[in-house]
């Protein structure tokens, strides 16, 4: 018959149900005899049941900064595997304090996956468009020279703020600096028939030609221009007249 | 623009999984499930450094570490435990590199544990009246890491002998008694506990 040091490993797998049948025909002929490996046996068992019942509340979770920060870690990885190959990805040129605060706030939407920039404005934008703009939109038109005023004073940047246009269907609404985007991106937003639209405002040159990108049930058209980058974002309907607007806004910033 | 797409969910199945080839609608099924499992890690790094910021540093660097070398990863094997092996090593790294020992108990503290009786409560007492988490985590992270850390990577983390056997790089019947010896301790630190409260 094994000894007690011989069982001792054994009674783990033993506790699990995993035991070989030999180990346990073992275990069993030990623990009858041994009354102290019985009680090992016993304490064992407490001890993983309750482990095992508790396993989901035992974890500390890990903060939605950690969670950014890791999934800031996938973005940086595949920048430097795969730069330059991508006409459209952010230019390398890019200021990398903004390019680095918009990846960051964007990270929070962890686990989406992702692997190029624009793809990451895009989903950092929508993100906020739908808890900013929703909630925040004032409900009377807006004076765009005084929203342009107070966001230069507040951002130490200036920014021209297109007017609401009747032909484009566009009323504006209001003019943010958002939470999630640490206040770096302005965020105009406006009323579009009925629906929402964000027009984002970057103050540097982020992206090569015109992307669009369709996510989260949402599409947005992003450029840069004058060293200013744009993404204009709205609801996935109506996508044909979206090029109105970005017609509109295009030919109205400078 | 890009209608008729089929389900991203579809797109990832049909990708390579190496992350330097992108599915074309920009997300990385690599990176989103290395991600995933960050609850785990952040979970397993707490109860190894017991300290929060060298959990986070040990969660991130592991990231790091995984995307860096995301190509070395053997498709089809469980990214879970590979993950965990970075972990691991970057933990004993991590020790290493700033000479910090572990602020284990030391050995006659466990003894002494081991000398205390538990024959005051019952077991099933003792499961119903441990009801605390924190309790159980106090508990926990009174026992020597490499029991604790057996113990948790088998009934927190659910890995097989095996697999913690690889990871850890020792023998599976070194685990084996490690988890044996472990929910021991762990018992007879509850037992304690509970005899002072
Ligand atoms: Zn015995
Ligand atoms: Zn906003």
């Amino acid at each position: 018959m094994k000894n007690c040091r011989d069982v001792e490993p054994l009674l783990a797998p033993y506790v699990d149900g995993d035991a070989a049948p030999e180990d346990r025909a073992a275990v069993d002929a030990h623990i009858e005899a041994c009354g102290c490996c019985r009680d090992d046996l016993t304490a064992q068992r407490v001890a993983r049941d309750l482990l095992h019942a508790r396993r989901e509340r035992l974890r500390d979770a890990p903060t939605p900064q950690l969670r950014a920060r890791c999934a800031a870690q996938a973005v940086r990885a595949h920048a430097q595997v795969a730069p330059a190959a991508r006409r459209t990805l952010i230019s390398r040129q890019v200021p990398l304090a903004a390019a680095a605060t918009i990846v960051l706030a964007f990270a929070a939407v962890f686990g989406l996956g992702l692997n190029n920039k624009v793809q990451a404005l895009a989903f950092q934008m929508t993100v906020d468009h739908v808890k900013c703009a929703r909630f925040n939109s004032s409900p009377a038109a807006a004076d765009p020279v005084l929203l342009a005023q107070q966001w230069s004073a507040k951002a130490g940047w200036p920014l021209t703020v297109p007017a609401s246009s009747e032909p484009a269907g566009l009323e504006l609404r209001s003019v943010r600096r958002c939470g999630v985007t640490d206040g770096r991106v302005a965020h105009l937003i406006y009323d579009w028939r009925g629906e929402p639209l964000s027009v984002y405002v970057l103050n540097s040159k982020a992206v090569a030609g015109t992307s669009h990108v369709q996510r989260l049930g949402h599409q947005s058209v992003m450029w840069s221009q004058n060293g200013r980058t744009y993404v204009v974002l709205t609801g996935a309907s109506r996508r044909e007249d979206l090029a109105g607007v970005v017609h509109y806004m295009r030919s109205n910033v400078y | 623009m890009t209608g008729g797409r089929p389900q991203d969910s579809m797109v990832f199945r049909r990708r390579s999984w190496a992350a330097d080839q992108p599915a074309a609608d920009g997300a990385d099924p690599f990176a989103q499930e290395a991600l995933s499992y960050i609850d785990s890690l952040y979970g397993t790094a707490m109860r190894l450094t017991r300290r929060v910021v060298d959990a986070e540093d040990l969660v991130q660097d592991t990231y790091v570490k995984a995307f860096r070398s995301a190509s070395q990863f053997k498709r089809g094997t469980n990214l879970k435990a590979w993950l965990f092996t970075i972990l691991h090593n970057t933990f004993l790294n991590m020790r290493r590199h700033d000479g910090r020992n572990p602020v284990d108990v030391d050995s006659d503290v466990v003894e002494r544990a081991a000398d205390m009786t538990a024959s005051q409560h019952t077991p099933e007492q003792l499961l119903t009246r441990a009801t605390l988490n924190a309790d159980l985590q106090a508990a926990l992270d009174q026992i020597p890491e490499a029991f604790r850390q057996a113990v948790w990577l088998r009934d927190v983390e659910e890995f097989s002998y095996a697999e913690i056997a690889d990871m850890l790089e020792v023998p599976i019947g070194t685990v084996m008694s490690r988890i044996s010896r472990g929910r021991r301790m762990l018992y007879e630190r509850l037992a304690k506990t509970r005899m002072v409260g």
